[in-house]
């Protein structure tokens, strides 16, 4: 590949990420590759020695937060006509209700992502909460309060669950991290990296 | 690796590659291969978070008939050396606990 086909296919694959940032990046791979061949390598060797394509696209695509990717997308490209302006302002109880919606949704789908990790958390919570009233009981009757063998026994088998339930909770916290990440992962590479 | 402790490091490699000379992109990577590899993405990522930062700032120079940009340490950017510096020595003490030498 020359670096015009190169320059040419970065500049088509990267989409999503500002005008300014493309053209600072295709300047600097532009020099890079000018020095190298001043350097010895011919025109194909030097493109290649910066990596394949693909891998840049998904470098930028890792480095660009979320949000810079939404806003460089609902960002006009193009100045609006005075037409569109006008159906803007006068579609607003059409779209503004949708918008609401969709964030909306958003919202109650990342919530129920995490809602494993609290109903987990909270049952941890309770049995570590029994295991303490276990305590609190046997101590009672120490100081010669009345024997409650219930209050004990359930102490000690919240105890005792309270232990493996804690890798449940870890477990289940790494998986959904991992899962909200990968999620914006795909929401990116569906906004960015479309061939 | 770890990531943020490469990130770091990288940094202050670049940093230091710029110290006593302004360099270049190509220069840069060159003159860092010996210590470590970088590879041209990755310096593109580090130089902006560098300008971000202000530690360094970017000139564009012409040269042969093409634009070549030309990074500079500023005061900030050999604070960041020394710092560095500093927390190495640290990182040296929490090594020698983890290995057991003393």
């Amino acid at each position: 590949m020359g670096k015009q086909e190169f320059i040419k296919e970065l500049k088509g694959r990267l989409k999503g990420i500002s005008d300014k940032d493309l053209n600072e990046r295709i300047s600097f791979y532009s020099e890079m590759i000018d020095d190298l061949m001043e350097n010895g390598k011919t025109e194909e060797e030097a493109v290649s020695e910066l990596g394949s394509i693909d891998e840049i696209v998904k470098q930028v695509i890792s480095e660009t937060p979320l949000l810079s990717v939404v806003k460089e997308k609902i960002r006009p490209k193009k100045t609006m006509s005075t037409a569109e302006k006008i159906l803007i302002v006068l579609g607003f109880p059409v779209w503004f209700p949708l918008l609401i919606t969709v964030l909306a949704l958003a919202f109650t789908f990342y919530v129920l992502l995490w809602v494993g990790v609290i109903v987990v958390y909270s049952v941890e919570i309770s049995f570590i909460g029994v295991a303490f009233a276990g305590v609190v009981g046997f101590f009672a009757y120490l100081f010669g309060g009345e024997l409650n063998l219930i209050s004990i026994g359930a102490g000690l088998i919240g105890l005792g669950l309270s232990v493996p339930f804690y890798y449940v909770c870890a477990y289940l916290t790494k998986g959904t991290l991992k899962v909200s990440r990968s999620i914006a992962l795909k929401i990116k590479t569906r906004f960015m990296g479309k061939k | 690796m770890d990531t943020q402790l490469r990130k770091g490091i990288l940094d202050v490699c670049v940093l230091m590659a710029i110290k006593n000379e302004d360099s270049y992109g190509y220069k840069i990577i060159k003159d860092l291969s010996d210590v470590i590899k970088i590879s041209e993405s990755t310096l593109y990522t580090i130089l902006k978070r560098l300008e971000e930062g202000e530690m360094l700032i970017v000139r564009s120079t012409e040269y042969e008939g093409r634009i070549r940009k030309y990074y500079h340490i500023t005061q900030v950017g050999i604070q960041r050396i020394e710092e560095f510096k500093k927390e190495w020595g640290e990182i040296k003490k929490v090594y020698a606990f983890i290995t057991g030498d003393k």
